[in-house]
């Protein structure tokens, strides 16, 4: 098992667990929830376990999955939202996420690249950005505060992500020396 | 399928956004196709950093003391350029209206003026708590937490926390079961035994931390994404500058503002509403009343402003004896 100490190496996870911990919940609140909850779990499971953790990170994202799925069962329990997702969609994207061996490097570069990336982006870009993953404002509020339409401002902030991770990408190659 | 026609499914899946017919197609795309598995892979690890980011508060452009100093001659700037278009529009009237309808303008802003010598509004009293805050003086403050709403009888937690410009504070709780603050460069925390916990990223502290405080609305209080931010006067109030709209009501005491503001998103870790009441003078904080939505109400109460050391921050101070364990740094 990686050397450095649990809590280092959940944090070092901390983006590809939010991801999918937002993927199947969007909700940004409740995907922080049980991203803290699922720590809490680790710590305690790895000082309990009997057996040595050959691969932390498979094994700290199956806690994650089980309680994102259990916090999910939850909030669907208590009909807060609208339309649940469709089961097949669920399994096909927890499928992904435990299927996924992207290289740790690989994830890595990618933090890195995306913050220079951010320092390219215009003000205007980096505010609806802020309002939409930091005020949690949906397209509605980020329209009415920006003067535009919701539809607008959606298409805005998929170009927006777009272009983040074309760049992203880019900024890889570069530094593999494709 | 071409891949900009992965991404725009991608994308409108973590919007929200899809109907049933693509929700179908996507499913079939990350069961069959490896190059949507890696482009769904990759935009999920996006929008778990443009969460994390977010949270953090690395998405806007920083703000500091000097913007806030920029920002308030600016405001100067534009209240002399407000009173000069006043000045010349007054002017254009008086030489269009009669000497009657005049002298009723004058009467009016004359009686204005009687009323309301200063012109304050929200966004200056804001702006004047900044600097006091910013300022180099070390204040105590004292914070109550009660849930006067909860159904079960809570008993409500007394914290001292003694904040200085630049980012440094350090807060108690009465029983002084534990101690955390911050230089202004590093959080820290320790028990009353055991380790100084360090980090300059005081995110890091919460998932270590939750193992050991047993006390687990405590803990909501000093380690959840936003209130940390919360212990610090001046990201406070840089907070209720640009997410909260703001109004200026009457104040029972003249010697103090008082103004009301109200959250303009929907985030559940800030407060819904914060009532302020600082100097009219000087601007220095009197009192803040935070109303969380989960019911939980925090008071802010000035106390005293102590003359303490430089080194009075920085955990040295307050555990010089104990090992520190950096995390995450």
């Amino acid at each position: 098992m990686d050397e450095l100490p649990l809590i280092q190496q959940y944090l070092k996870l901390r983006s590809e667990f939010m991801g999918y911990l937002y993927a199947i919940t969007r909700d940004a609140e409740l995907a922080e929830e049980v991203y803290q909850n699922a720590a809490v779990v680790v710590m305690e499971q790895a000082q309990q376990s009997e057996e040595e953790i050959r691969s932390f990170r498979s094994w700290a994202k199956e806690v994650v999955r089980r309680q994102a799925l259990h916090a999910i069962r939850t909030r669907e329990n208590s009909s807060k939202l609208g339309r649940p997702m469709a089961p097949e969609l669920l399994e096909a994207v927890c499928a992904v996420f435990v299927e996924d061996d992207s290289q740790d490097s690989i994830v890595e570069l990618e933090g890195k690249a995306l913050k220079l990336c951010l320092e390219g982006l215009s003000e205007e870009k980096r505010e609806m950005l802020a309002l939409r993953y930091e005020s949690s404002f949906s397209f509605d509020d980020i329209s009415a505060k920006m003067g535009s339409t919701p539809a607008a401002i959606q298409r805005a902030l998929s170009r927006i992500r777009k272009s983040l991770q074309n760049c992203v990408e880019k900024r890889i190659r570069v530094a593999e020396g494709m | 399928m071409e891949s900009k026609q992965i991404d725009d499914l991608i994308l409108g899946y973590f919007d929200g956004s899809l109907n049933e017919v693509e929700e179908h197609e996507l499913v079939a795309l990350l069961k069959d196709s490896l190059e949507a598995k890696q482009r769904f892979l990759s935009f999920m690890r996006l929008e778990g950093r443009l969460h994390s980011l977010g949270r953090d508060g690395f998405l806007q452009e920083p703000k500091d003391t000097a913007g806030v100093d920029a920002l308030t001659e600016l405001m100067a700037e534009r209240l002399n350029l407000d009173d000069q278009r006043v000045s010349r529009t007054w002017r254009n009237h008086a030489r269009l209206a009669s000497l009657i309808a005049s002298a009723a303008v004058v009467l009016l802003a004359f009686s204005t003026w009687i009323f309301s010598p200063t012109s304050v509004s929200a966004s200056t009293v804001i702006q004047q708590a900044q600097k006091a805050a910013a300022e180099m003086v070390d204040r105590t403050y004292r914070l109550t937490i009660s849930n006067p709403n909860a159904e079960a009888q809570v008993p409500s937690r007394e914290l001292d926390i003694t904040v200085r410009g630049g980012g440094r504070f350090v807060v108690q709780p009465l029983d002084k079961r534990y101690i955390m603050g911050s230089d202004g460069d590093e959080y820290w925390l320790t028990w009353k035994e055991g380790p100084v916990w360090v980090t300059r990223d005081f995110r890091s502290l919460a998932p270590e931390l939750q193992r050991k405080i047993p006390d687990r609305r405590l803990l909501e209080i000093a380690t959840s994404p936003e209130e940390p931010l919360l212990l610090k006067l001046e990201s406070l109030l840089a907070l209720i500058d640009s997410r909260y709209a703001v109004e200026l009501l009457d104040s029972k005491d003249s010697t103090l503002h008082h103004i009301r503001a109200t959250q303009l998103g929907r985030t559940r870790n800030r407060p819904m509403s914060i009532d302020l009441w600082s100097e009219a003078e000087a601007g220095v904080v009197q009192q803040i009343r935070l109303s969380m939505p989960s019911g939980r109400l925090g008071v802010f109460e000035l106390r005293e402003t102590p003359i303490l050391s430089n080194s009075w921050y920085s955990y040295a101070e307050h555990a010089p004896d104990r090992a520190a364990r950096r995390i995450g740094n």
